[in-house]
């Protein structure tokens, strides 16, 4: 069952009618935010080391994780994140800067690592300023994104929400937040990318 | 055959055959007009800024009534076609031409509305049409396997009505036909019937998306090669057992070596405690009969005795030559035999030394052998996708016979080079702007000459040539007349696009020659690698006249500001890239500048260095990652990717730029240039046009974007859209490919051309899905690529994010 956000029973028992369908409409859409498929409920995860706090890639999505090569190649017409592109297993494939793009800040590590992560034929480049430990996320215990205000270490994702510029897949691209940890949604995530990459080209 | 490769061309068609396609035409549009007419009473057919005037349907019934209609009368063309088919037995005959056409469409407009049986049986209908034109089954059958499908379609359309639903049954009974008729309707082959193609007269006919004729003569000479290849491994084998062998052997050397060292170390050590002991004994021998013995002798001759130690000098220093004891020949054997040992043991080292590099040698020689031959299967499996030029001679030719028809006495042609082998995508590529170039070249010659000849009766001459240097293809069209700078430019465009140049050559008397050069194949990039702003940059030889190294005077100005080498302007490639400059010009004695191979630039290119020459294997960049100007990467031994650039079009572009009033870009990257001008400074309603020969498809789709506050108009085939382009300019253009009168790519080819709608934007909507289509789509200045059946909320938001002043960032 989900919490009640500190209202008690006696609160609810105190709404108008009206008050308490707005309520529960509002606890239906966080409910179906953070409901997912029955095979999800024991993903593995990798966290991500970002300068403003710690993300989780789904495992499945991530093909390899590879030190970064000592340069990319730059391409025309591409968005600031976008490292460039690298040789992966024979293909050209995207790089962007994880950090760069979800929170707009991005230093340079010592511990960079490059995620390749694929989805629907889409294959990207992650470059990240360090990996952690996997982790087993039991998604009954995520919270929604909505939650973020009051985790600090995530305070990159809100940043990223406000950049609406970025396109309509932001609130998607954040699955919710796991003990403190905001859980990526990869598919979202990559799609994203992929679309403002080819779109950039018209703008350039 | 995908319709690229049979485009219609009215020009090749006589004057019935025009006609009978016009009454096919004509079978289906009054229908359409009359169906207008009773949902848009008062509304003229085809009017297209009128079409969508209050537009109010909104009943899925009314959607299905148009598609249902629609597609009946398609059927009812199919059935017409195929009539005119069993009389006139000809895959060129208009009949043939509008059955492929139908089905197409069909295929589109049931797909789109989610009749998934009917999109499937059209597809099987294009299947068979294809089989039908690669010859891979005769001709009866394929008629009987089409009226089957016709069948199929009608029964299916008829559950529709009658049901309203689509029944499954009749597809899988066509299918089970198919079965019996021994069509492999899922692979698109015959079982047992080779592939066609091998005569050059099919080449160009792909039995489906994802196979390609094979010349035979080539396929038999690549599985020699590849026989060969494998035949190595032995050798191969054998050079790596020895190198194996001989590092044995030098690996027991060693421990001979290293068995020898510590007694070496042990006599060296007991020779030194023996040196002492004779020191402090003050060189008296340490047996009492050879001290006797030394004794004796020096009384006789007056001279003490001298110590001749046969120990190797290296294994007893200089004051020890007089160590000695009385058993002297035991202690010179020990020794002599330590050092032989010795000796022989780095002899041994030596030796397989020796027969370790002898053994990599061999490796090497082998490994190269066999790198050689990778390359010549590599290069056979290119001329596996080549055909002659002939193929195309023969297509010119007839386009000229048809064009001067009985005037053909007239026409003087000249080949050469009629065997050099090009790639196909290359030739087919070319194609439809040389034919165009020849046509109206041919014609307006022959018009011209008509006018102006008083009694004397001049011919008019045209050659084409072909010459093949290394990796590179030249060929030369030339004609004893002028030739029209409207087919230059077009194909100038397509040359472009195939990393190759065109250089245009008057001759005081023999008219107008064009030369095209371009690489042999497009999958292997031979080029100079240059180094520009840091990052490897390949650009094809073909693109490059020369390489200019100019010594930069002290005090004198950057070449970007002044005329260079008589040029207006030089452009450091990493500028016109769009990549930041920095101060790579700064301290440079030498300027390294490309000449670009093209007729009439205005510019000149600068890099920092050549590095040298590369061939490589292109990679195609992934369609989010492809760039106007960029046209391909490769990966060198280092795994580094290069650019591979396509220079003219770059040139194109920066003069694009500079036309735009947008001089130079100094400095900064394509990435921080300020978003361009808002579209619209108005608060006029956008204007979308719909170009599709589908009447469901406008209409659904006129009113998705109607109820999203759109102005929209509709053309229903290519010469249609060019017209509501000329009086509405509208803002986007939905364009699909198969169409009547002129397919998609001719419209995006004229637009382009033409150059008169800058500001317009365009979206291909099109169930033609393969990667080729979609890259001859933005190689012509297509904006965005949708396939049919598209989600409308991708539509929509594709459209949304093109017409939103500065684009979406």
């Amino acid at each position: 069952m989900l919490p009640l956000d500190g209202l008690s029973t006696y609160s609810l028992e105190q709404m108008s009618d009206e008050e308490f369908w707005n309520y529960a409409r509002q606890r239906a859409s966080v409910a179906s935010r953070i409901s997912f498929p029955e095979q999800d409920d024991q993903d593995q995860y990798l966290e991500c080391k970002l300068s403003s706090g710690y993300c989780l890639l789904p495992l499945r999505a991530i093909i390899e994780v590879v030190p970064p090569p000592h340069r990319f190649a730059r391409l025309p017409s591409t968005p600031g994140w976008m490292c460039g592109i690298a040789a992966w297993h024979g293909e050209t494939i995207a790089v962007i800067d994880l950090d760069l793009y979800l929170s707009g800040t991005g230093n340079s590590s010592p511990d960079a690592m490059l995620l390749v992560a694929s989805h629907a034929e889409l294959t990207i480049g992650l470059l990240v300023p360090g990996v952690g430990q996997t982790t087993t996320v039991q998604l009954e215990q995520m919270m929604p994104a909505t939650t973020l205000e009051c985790e600090p270490a995530t305070h990159f994702v809100l940043r990223f929400a406000s950049a609406g510029s970025k396109g309509s897949t932001q609130e998607e691209v954040v699955r919710g937040i796991y003990d403190g940890r905001t859980v990526l949604d990869a598919p979202a995530l990559l799609s994203g990318v992929v679309q403002q990459i080819e779109r950039a080209t018209h703008n350039g | 055959m995908d319709d690229t490769n049979s485009p219609f061309h009215q020009d090749e068609l006589s004057p019935e055959d025009l006609e009978v396609l016009r009454t096919f035409h004509a079978i289906e549009e009054p229908a359409a007009d009359m169906l207008q007419e009773a949902l848009w009473p008062g509304i003229p057919p085809n009017h297209p800024q009128e079409a969508t005037a209050g537009l109010d349907i909104s009943s899925d019934d009314e959607m299905l009534v148009l598609f249902t209609t629609e597609v009946g009368e398609d059927i009812a063309t199919m059935r017409l076609a195929l009539q005119q088919l069993e009389q006139d037995e000809r895959l060129d005959s208009p009949a043939f031409l509008a059955l492929k056409r139908t089905a197409h469409k069909v295929a589109g407009t049931a797909a789109a509305i989610g009749c998934d049986s009917m999109s499937k049986i059209a597809r099987h209908m294009e299947t068979v049409i294809r089989l039908l034109e690669g010859g891979a089954i005769v001709y009866l059958t394929g008629l009987i396997a089409l009226g089957h499908a016709v069948e199929a379609l009608e029964s299916t359309l008829q559950s529709i009505v009658s049901h309203g639903y689509e029944s499954i049954n009749s597809l899988l009974e066509l299918e089970e036909e198919y079965g019996v008729l021994n069509i492999e309707i899922h692979t698109g082959s015959m079982p047992g019937q080779p592939l066609p193609g091998d005569t050059a007269s099919t080449l160009f006919h792909t039995v489906s998306q994802h196979t390609a004729p094979v010349n035979l003569q080539h396929l038999n000479r690549l599985e020699q090669h590849a026989e060969k290849l494998i035949e190595l491994h032995t050798p191969l084998a054998h050079a790596q057992k020895e190198v194996e062998t001989a590092l044995d052997e030098l690996h027991a050397a060693q421990a001979r070596l290293r068995r020898l060292e510590p007694l070496l170390s042990t006599l060296s050590v007991s020779l030194n405690a023996a040196s002492g002991a004779m020191n402090t004994d003050a060189g008296r021998p340490p047996s009492s009969l050879v001290a006797r013995i030394l004794q004796e002798a020096a009384q006789r001759t007056g001279h003490l005795h001298q110590s001749k130690s046969a120990l190797p000098a290296q294994l007893l220093p200089a004051q020890e030559t007089a160590l000695w004891d009385e058993m002297e020949i035991d202690r010179f054997t020990e020794a002599n035999v330590l050092a032989h040992s010795f000796t022989e043991a780095i002899a041994d080292v030596a030796t397989a030394t020796s027969q370790l590099r002898l053994a990599f040698e061999h490796l090497n020689s082998i490994v190269t052998q066999q790198v050689d031959q990778a390359k010549i299967v590599r290069s056979n499996a290119h001329l596996l996708r080549s055909v002659p030029f002939s193929v195309l001679v023969t297509q010119l030719q007839q386009s000229v016979e048809l064009i001067a028809g009985d005037q053909i006495g007239r026409v003087q042609l000249e080949l050469s080079g009629e065997t050099i082998e090009i790639d196909q995508d290359i030739l087919e590529t070319l194609t439809d702007p040389l034919l165009e170039l020849v046509q109206s070249t041919v014609a307006e010659g022959l018009f011209f000459a008509k006018s102006q000849e008083q009694g004397e009766e001049r011919k008019l001459r045209a050659w084409f040539n072909a010459h093949a240097i290394g990796n590179e293809v030249s060929i030369e069209i030339g004609f004893s007349l002028p030739i029209s700078p409207g087919a230059i430019t077009a194909l100038r465009e397509t040359v472009h696009h195939l990393y190759g140049s065109i250089s245009l050559h008057e001759r005081a008397r023999d008219g107008m020659a064009l030369r095209l050069r371009f690489p042999r194949s497009q999958r292997i990039i031979q080029g100079l690698l240059v180094r520009a702003g840091g990052q490897g940059i390949v650009v094809p030889f073909s693109q490059v006249k020369r390489i200019y190294y100019h010594k930069q005077e002290p005090g004198e100005a950057h070449p970007q500001d002044v005329p260079f080498a008589g040029t207006p302007a030089a452009y450091h490639l990493n500028t016109l890239l769009g990549f930041s400059t920095g101060n790579y010009l700064a301290d440079k004695t030498f300027r390294t500048i490309l000449i670009p191979e093209l007729d009439d630039s205005q510019i000149v290119i600068e890099v920092d260095e050549v590095v040298g020459e590369v061939e490589l294997v292109m990679k195609t960049l992934a369609a989010h990652l492809c760039r106007p100007g960029i046209a391909a990467t490769a990966i060198d031994g280092s795994g580094n990717v290069l650019l591979v650039v396509n220079l003219p079009q770059i040139i194109q572009l920066q003069q694009a730029q500079q036309h735009d009033g947008n001089a130079v870009i100094e400095t900064g990257t394509l990435n921080d240039r300020a978003p361009s001008p808002p579209q619209l400074t108005t608060n006029r309603r956008q204007k979308i046009l719909i170009a599709d020969d589908s009447v469901y498809i406008r209409r659904s789709i006129s009113l998705t974007l109607s109820r999203e506050g759109y102005d929209v108009l509709e053309a229903v085939d290519g010469i249609q859209t060019l017209e509501v382009l000329s009086k509405e300019a509208p803002d986007l253009l939905l364009l699909d490919i198969e169409m009547p009168n002129l397919n998609g790519h001719g419209v995006l080819n004229i637009i382009r051309v033409q150059q008169r709608f800058p500001e317009l934007k365009i979206v291909m909507l099109t169930s033609r899905s393969s990667e080729k289509h979609k890259q001859r789509a933005r190689a012509l200045g297509a904006h965005f690529y949708l396939t049919k059946p598209c989600p409308q909320d991708l539509l929509l938001e594709t459209i949304q994010s093109l017409l939103v002043p500065g684009g979406e960032s």
